[in-house]
């Protein structure tokens, strides 16, 4: 598909907060802002829900806990019961720390993956890396990024120089209009 | 060396030693003060890669001796079943516990201090991690069969043996490589793409953008990213003070007098941070000279190791007296030789009192704060403290072994060549991955640097980190 | 097909075999035989003295010849099923009546044999560790004639005379011999003109002189420890050393039991002893009094003289005595002593025995035989009868004038038949040098030795487990040596090659045998099977001799030695070479001494005292100078040892071919001189500012006031009976796991009646396949024995109190080392043995850190890899080898467990207590170690462990060990408790 829309480029995170509320005053809904370090302002203004990824983590650890346990309980007292210093078969506190730190590795793996997949990470092309300069939002300049769909897009461009204006006078440094196969 | 103090006092308005950054530089010019030097190393640079690397090489023949030859090269004994091979072990995973210590716990503690080191520290951390493993596989008599100590489904039909702290062991160290790792890379992503987009020649972007992973610094990766970075300080922090209590229980668990006592969890966990804030200052001050880092590593980060060192050197020195008046309270007689006799009056006494003075005495100096802030002095005292450390190893591990319940069996442990060379093989190694660290990865995290730099230009409305996450 | 049957076809096909084999001929050794063996890095093999391989050895199987008998009913053979012969291994001219354990055709082990009195089914570390030198790769490989190998065929041609032709100028010089068919064959040669010489280091030359002078004729003192209250050792290690030392520590401790209630009227024995150094039988003394050797003659005179006083009647002889024994001067403590000795003796006369040692001079045996006659010891405990043999006690003299006769050039042809006269003989006879002038020199021997470098035929000489014959013991029972295997070598016994001087060509052994006993006695052919199975020949023993009252003493002139204060040097048989013999046995060299603990070498012991006086520390290496004499010798300070006076062993220093021996130690030899056998005056030690090693395996002898060895005086029993019981009972525990089969194995080791001798050591080394490690693996700490005797030394470094406790596996029901192995490697089997599974361990060696009791060996290296074939036929087939890395330890025998079970199983009768016999505890001479299941109450451990004796070393852990110790009990004379 074609992902369309309209990117500026800024200076500074205030600025960057100004444009987005332009954007949202233009009445356009889907908003992104690419800045090397977070603008943590924006985040509500362009509806960033609140992250799922603890839930993902809880389960995981409780998982990883019980998986160990199980293992442990099973081959001790299950498969082969034998006795070991004289000691019971199922020898609870002493398959606690296996099964704690079993409980952390899988928790802390659970958190990675939920990472890269909620921040859509992987994809090592996107279309906005296109759009000239854009290799300093890493760096020292803040974007901020509007996608429409096609209808909208050609109201852009007819009327291009309006929401061009209210970006610069926002300060923008450049701003561009996009299109390209994501 | 002149003190930081002055080298900085730039009559600015806050006194120098509270500032994590100095001067305000832009983004842009700070951004390529830390990452233009991947393209540049220094000129010592191949020479001293050259040098670890022949040192590695050593460690590499010393392993292979082992392997083939037989666990009879080393000094070990009955009684002295484990000597410098489990020695080196604790001493470097103790050295491995002050990366996960200051990123994540300093984290969750807001740290400020915390930011420009935290990297550094993590690399520390894996490559000391490293280290570590080596020696348990070493030191078994057949290490080939190491997967033993895992419960893999196999015709034979058994199973490790978990009452055993062994495999505790095994699981607790693995759990700690793997999790540094996910945090150290979670928290680099966002660096690999500045040096992606920074990065002058194309296979150096190409390169770096395969790991920086298609990172784009959109609002909401940011807003993920920051959870689960979170999330990864919060399973950290249990996990560090777990490990080192689980190494700790390799001994606890046992009856041997010396060994069999149940301080050892957090008086091991107090030693690791101990060591490894040391580790951290005796690689850091070299660096901090060699890169120019003054402008990031500031006197404020000396301060603040300093005063970790001394609460953690307190830790350490209250659980001696713990161990030894438990010991002479007990009335146990086998406990009472070991603390009372055999360490500091036996054929150990020498380096029981090296230890002393190296954990005790050492870190008081940093009462007077010009020393807290000295870089000789810290660099010095750390060493001290390395050292120390390692003696305090050896004399919980040899001096509770070569001299137990029936004196019959007492006998001494004197080190192989090869003992040794594997130390110094590992401390080779260990510096080789360093040196290959400080080449290829951003070593100073720039984009919290940068959020950091924003966080102090406004600090009428501050934003921490967990604060904000909510 | 009846028993018989079988038996009769058996062994006709053997002996075809056997028939098909000629040992003689080079062909029978495989391609290869002359090329060094291939040495690993790990020099393992050097240090097993690898030297030719002996290719296949260890496949085929080498029946011996002729028809042998199987030790009592015995199930038909069948592989993997162990059989057992009775044999006869002669020391020192005495025969002890042994068992041998045979897998299809290799001997593996050596048990007494029960029936044999000098054995009573014990058997020492000698009789246990002969086994390895059948197999030592060193010993001599086929004939040689000069610096070229020759063939026996040759060698007879070269020493066959006509069986009428006269044999002047052939002169034998051999070991001492009590056996009935050499002796005669000797008889038949002196006949014809031959002349025989007997020499051995260790000679008992003295105690037959002593005795003669005594009652005026010569005989064999039997001592029968069983009848005797009071024992008195004069410089005499009767319990560990010399003929019948098995039946004394025996029947010693038959007499040192104490009933569990302690009482103290059950005659428990006393043992006194005077002693230079201290020896296994002082060490387990109620009362030990240190004396220089030279000084103990005045101690027995004093024995005697307060003896005497305390007599109501003395008897007539005393009165020749009595004169001369008034200008005894004793040291003041020894007068005390001798008094209280005096007491006692005279208090349980004819229940009281004195024993002198062989390195006295006959005046103190004579002494001793008098104090025993005036206390009616003789025909109690103390009997005499008829010597086993006139070859046995010869004199140093004997070799002299064999010399005198060379110098003389009488001597034409000299055979020198075993030992090793020109490392043992005295120095200033210059044996090496002076009998080159012989035209004729040949030489028996079992290793290429320094002897061999003067001998121009060398002939390998048959070891007892390949040879036929028979021997005497001390009093006189006559058993036989049958083979148990063909000779791996071609050696030859003393009779196959003496007998080529009667002129009949070589015959074998068996023949020669069966010869001679046929003449000898009628109907033989009807005793010989039952006898070889038996191991003895009935009604066999020497008869009492009789002597004249009247004559007691009168050829007894005492006089004592002028007063010496100079430095004394001692000269003793050493606990692991014994005269040299042993000195290439692998075992016996890493066999810690029972009193030093030392391994792997000898040293110049002396007390503290004596080396404070002359500034010497342990390890310093002095120049031992004495009558233009002397040897570099390292110090070793050893408590209880007598001022002034340095003690050395025998047998070490060697030269010759073996490859262990070389190097290892010193020769004391090179001392030693007809004038002073055994004690000289006058010596210088020089410091040479050099320093040696000692391997010790004990470096820590003080037991910190710990409870480990427990022990009490007889009278402290009584009053508190009670005294160990809290180190006994079952500790509180929460675990309620508990092994469930219906045996349930554990030992009892009794520390009263465990005198250190460390035969139990050897057996378990034996039995379980125990690499030896060498002098570097025992400085590292990393020797391998299983079974180790840890010796403590409590109270003044001049008078110590001595603990011997043999420490194993103690298989603990809360094992410590179970719990703490990451692979379940060592775990808990249903009968309550702690087992180790080799293939499982990983080595992490965490097993022997959290064992409290240090017994858990671990392979360092691949200790089996470069072991020569003929020492792999030694090994066990029924217990694993051990690989490297993994860890290893005392199975209780499980091998012997597990057999027992499976043939109680066949056969369906169910296991009685005593079927299993672990190998320390069928060793022991002195029932010390017993081992049975304690799911049966009735079981005898089972009532040892309820002895009020009985406690668990380092019970406060609650690893309840099973195996537990019964404390020591000593019974000191009131007269001299302190």
């Amino acid at each position: 598909m074609i992902t369309r829309g309209i990117i500026a480029e800024y200076g500074t995170p205030e600025e960057l907060v100004a444009a987005v509320r332009e954007l949202r005053a233009y009445g356009l809904g889907d908003l992104d802002t690419f800045t090397p370090y977070p603008v943590r302002e924006v985040e509500p203004l362009i509806g960033v829900r609140r992250s799922p990824i603890p839930r993902w983590v809880l389960a995981g650890g409780l998982l990883g806990a019980a998986l160990a346990y199980l293992i442990e309980w099973w081959c001790a007292a299950v498969s082969y019961p034998v006795i070991v210093g004289g000691r019971p078969y199922h020898s609870a506190p002493a398959f606690v720390p296996i099964a704690f730190e079993t409980a952390i590795l899988v928790a802390s793996l659970t958190a990675f993956v939920a990472v890269i997949v909620y921040a859509r990470l992987l994809r090592l092309y996107d279309p906005v890396f296109e759009t000239p300069g854009f290799e300093r939002a890493s760096v020292d300049r803040f974007w901020v990024a509007a996608f429409v769909d096609a209808t909208v897009f050609r109201e852009l461009e007819a009327d291009a120089a309006g929401l061009r204006g209210k970006l610069e006078s926002a300060g923008a440094m450049r701003v561009v209009l996009f299109a390209g196969p994501s | 060396m002149t003190a930081l103090v002055s080298s900085h006092a730039s009559g600015e308005e806050t006194p120098v030693e509270t500032r994590v950054l100095l001067g305000n530089p832009t983004d842009g010019a700070l951004t390529h003060e830390l990452v233009d030097r991947l393209w540049s190393p220094g000129r010592a640079f191949p020479a001293l890669l050259a040098l670890t690397g022949t040192g590695s090489v050593g460690l590499f023949v010393a392993v292979v001796y082992t392997m083939t030859t037989g666990i009879g090269v080393w000094g070990n004994n009955i009684p002295v079943g484990w000597a410098l091979g489990i020695v080196n072990f604790v001493w470097w995973i103790g050295i491995g516990h002050a990366g996960t210590f200051i990123s994540a716990i300093l984290y969750l503690l807001e740290q400020k201090w915390r930011t420009s080191i935290n990297r550094f520290a993590e690399g520390m951390t894996l490559f000391a991690v490293v280290q570590a493993g080596l020696f348990p596989l070493l030191h078994l008599g057949r290490p080939w069969f190491f997967y033993w100590l895992v419960p893999y489904p196999s015709t034979m039909g058994v199973w490790p043996q978990f009452r055993s702290a062994l495999p505790w062991d095994v699981v607790a160290v693995s759990t700690y490589l793997t999790v540094s790792l996910l945090f150290f890379y979670l928290g680099l992503i966002p660096d690999l793409a500045v040096v992606r987009d920074t990065a002058p020649e194309r296979w150096r972007q190409r390169v770096y953008g395969v790991f920086a992973l298609g990172w784009r610094g959109s609002a909401r990766a940011w807003h993920h990213h920051r959870i689960g970075y979170l999330l990864l300080a919060g399973l950290a922090t249990p996990l560090v003070l777990s490990v080192h209590s689980i190494v700790s229980m390799d001994f606890a668990i046992s009856q041997l007098p010396g060994w069999h006592s149940t301080i050892f969890p957090p008086f091991f966990v107090a030693g690791a941070i101990y060591s490894g804030f040391a580790m951290v200052l005796t690689l850091i001050i070299p660096s901090r000279r060699i890169f120019h880092l003054e402008r990031v590593v500031t006197a404020k980060h000396f301060d603040s190791m300093a005063k970790m060192l001394m609460v953690t050197g307190w830790i350490v020195t209250y659980s001696y007296a713990v161990e030894i008046f438990i010991a002479w309270y007990s009335g146990d007689p086998y406990e009472r030789y070991v603390h009372l006799v055999n360490r500091p009056t036996g054929p150990y006494a020498f380096i029981f009192w090296t230890m002393l003075a190296c954990n005790c005495l050492t870190p008081q100096l940093f009462w007077v704060k010009r020393f807290r802030t000295n870089e000789a002095v810290l660099f010095v005292a750390a060493i001290l403290i390395n050292v120390g450390m390692w003696t305090e190893r050896f004399i919980l591990i040899v001096t509770s072994e070569s001299r137990d319940f029936l004196p019959s069996s007492w006998h001494l442990y004197r080190p192989s060549l090869i003992d040794l060379s594997l130390f110094v093989g590992t401390l080779s190694f260990f510096s080789f991955l360093f040196l290959l660290f400080l080449r290829f990865v951003p070593f100073i995290p720039v984009s919290e640097l940068k959020d950091l730099k924003r966080e102090i230009a406004n600090e009428n409305e501050p934003i921490g980190a967990t604060e904000a996450a909510l | 097909m009846s028993e018989e049957q079988r038996r009769r076809d058996r062994w006709r096909s053997l002996e075809e075999l056997a028939g098909a084999v000629d040992p003689d001929a080079a062909m029978e050794f495989a391609p290869g035989v002359d090329e060094p063996p291939v040495v690993g890095r790990r020099d393992l093999g050097k240090l097993l003295g690898a030297s030719l391989m002996l290719a296949g050895a260890a496949a085929c199987t080498r029946a011996p010849k002729g028809r042998i008998v199987a030790y009592g009913r015995q199930p038909e053979q069948n592989p993997g099923v162990a059989r057992t012969y009775a044999t006869t291994m002669t020391l020192g001219g005495y025969g002890t009546g042994l068992l041998v354990e045979e897998h299809e055709g290799r001997p593996t082990k050596l048990e007494g044999n029960e029936e044999h009195p000098a054995s009573l089914g014990a058997s020492g570390v000698f009789e246990q560790a002969s086994l390895l030198s059948l197999y030592d790769p060193n010993r001599l490989r086929g004939v040689q004639h000069g610096t070229s190998a020759s063939s026996f065929q040759a060698f007879a041609r070269a020493l066959a005379r006509p069986s009428d032709a006269s044999l002047e100028g052939i002169h034998v010089l051999l070991e001492p011999t009590a056996s009935p068919e050499l002796d005669g064959l000797l008889a038949s040669l002196e006949r014809r003109g031959a002349v025989v010489h007997v020499y051995e280091p260790l000679s008992r030359a003295n105690a037959f002189r002593g005795l003669e002078m005594a009652i005026g004729r010569r005989a064999e003192p039997l001592y029968e420890l069983e009848n005797a209250d009071i024992v008195v050792a004069l410089d005499s290690d009767l319990l560990a050393g010399g003929p019948f030392h098995l039946r004394h520590a025996r029947k010693f401790a038959e007499r040192r039991r104490v009933p569990s209630d302690g009482r103290s009227d059950v005659g428990m024995n006393r043992l006194y002893a005077v002693e230079p150094a201290l020896t296994v039988t002082g060490s387990v003394a109620d009362h030990r009094l240190r004396s220089r050797r030279s000084d103990i003659i005045h101690v027995a005179a004093a024995v005697l003289r307060e003896t005497l006083a305390l007599l109501s009647s003395p008897p007539a002889w005393a009165l020749r005595v009595l004169p001369s024994l008034a200008s005894a001067r004793e040291a003041p403590d020894a007068t005390r002593w001798a008094l209280a000795v005096a007491r006692d003796l005279v208090g349980h006369r004819g229940r009281a025995l004195v024993a002198v040692g062989d390195a006295q001079p006959p005046r103190v045996h004579a002494l001793g035989h008098l104090i025993n006659a005036a206390v009616g010891a003789i025909g109690g405990p103390v009997r005499y009868v008829e010597p086993a043999s006139r070859r046995l006690g010869a004199h140093t003299g004997d070799l002299a004038s064999l010399l005198a006769e060379v110098d003389r050039g009488k001597v034409d042809t000299l055979v020198i038949v075993g030992g090793n006269p020109s490392y043992t003989a005295p120095a200033d006879l210059e044996f090496a040098r002076r009998v080159g002038t012989v035209r004729e020199r040949m030489y028996v021997t079992e290793y290429a030795n320094e002897t061999s470098r003067i001998a121009r035929w060398l002939v390998p000489a048959a070891h007892y487990l390949e040879s036929w014959g028979d021997a005497r013991a001390k009093d006189g029972t006559i058993s036989f040596v049958q083979p148990m295997i063909e000779p791996l070598y071609g050696g030859k016994t003393s009779s196959e090659v003496l007998s080529l001087l009667q002129g009949e060509g070589a015959t074998g052994g068996r023949e020669l045998l069966l010869r001679h006993w046929r003449a000898a006695r009628d109907g033989f052919d009807d005793l010989f099977p039952e006898a070889l199975k038996r191991g003895v020949l009935g009604e066999s023993a020497s008869d009492e001799v009789s002597f004249d009252e009247h004559k007691f003493a009168s050829s007894l002139d005492l006089v004592f030695p002028s007063d010496d204060r100079r430095l004394e040097l001692a000269f003793q048989p050493d606990a692991h070479a014994r005269d040299g013999a042993f000195a290439n046995n692998a075992w016996l060299l890493e066999l810690p001494d029972p009193i030093t603990k030392l391994t792997w070498g000898n040293a110049a012991c002396l007390s503290t005292m004596t080396a404070r006086r002359l500034a010497l520390r342990t390890e310093d290496i002095v120049d031992v100078r004495v009558g233009g004499l002397s040897l570099k010798a390292p110090v070793l300070i050893v408590p209880g040892h007598a001022d002034d006076c340095v003690t050395l062993s025998l047998g070490f220093g060697r030269e010759g071919d073996e490859e262990l021996a070389r190097g290892v130690g010193v020769n004391a030899y090179a001392l030693r001189t007809q004038a002073a056998p055994w004690a000289a005056h006058g010596v210088d030690l020089v410091p040479t500012g050099e320093r040696a090693s000692f391997a010790i395996t004990q470096e820590h002898s003080a037991m910190e006031d710990r409870p480990i060895a427990l022990a009490a005086t007889i009278d402290e029993l009584v009053r508190d009976p009670r005294r160990f019981a809290d180190r006994n009972r079952v500790t509180p525990t929460l675990y309620q796991v508990k092994p469930g089969a219906t045996q349930q194995w554990a030992m009892t080791i009794d520390l009263n009646i465990c005198t250190g001798c460390s035969a139990c050591v050897v057996a378990c080394q034996a039995e379980n396949n125990v690499p030896v490690v060498g002098k570097e693996g025992v400085l590292k700490g990393r020797a391998m024995h299983w079974l180790r005797i840890d010796r403590y030394f409590e109270g003044s470094a001049d008078a110590p109190a001595v603990h011997h406790q043999p420490m194993a596996c103690q298989h603990c029901e809360k094992a410590p080392c179970e719990y703490v192995c990451p692979v379940g490697a060592t775990v808990h089997s249903d009968d309550g043995l702690n087992e180790m599974v080799y293939n499982r361990c990983v080595g992490t060696r965490f097993c022997s850190n959290n064992c409290p009791y240090k017994v858990r060996r671990f392979n360092w290296f691949d200790y089996n890899r470069d072991k020569p074939e003929t020492l792999r036929m030694a090994m066990n087939p029924d217990v694993t080898v051990r690989a490297r890395g993994v860890m290893e330890k005392c199975t209780y025998c499980v091998q012997r467990i597990r057999e027992t079970e499976i043939r109680s199983h066949t056969h369906g009768v169910p296991i009685r207590d005593g079927d299993v016999r672990t190998a320390c505890e069928q060793a022991c001479p002195t029932r010390a170690i017993t081992f049975g299941s304690i799911a049966d109450p009735t079981s005898r451990v089972s009532s040892l462990r309820r002895d009020s004796r009985a406690y668990a070393v380092l019970h406060e852990l609650g690893t309840e060990p099973r195996t537990r110790y019964l404390a020591r009990i000593r019974n000191p004379s009131p007269d001299l408790l302190p």
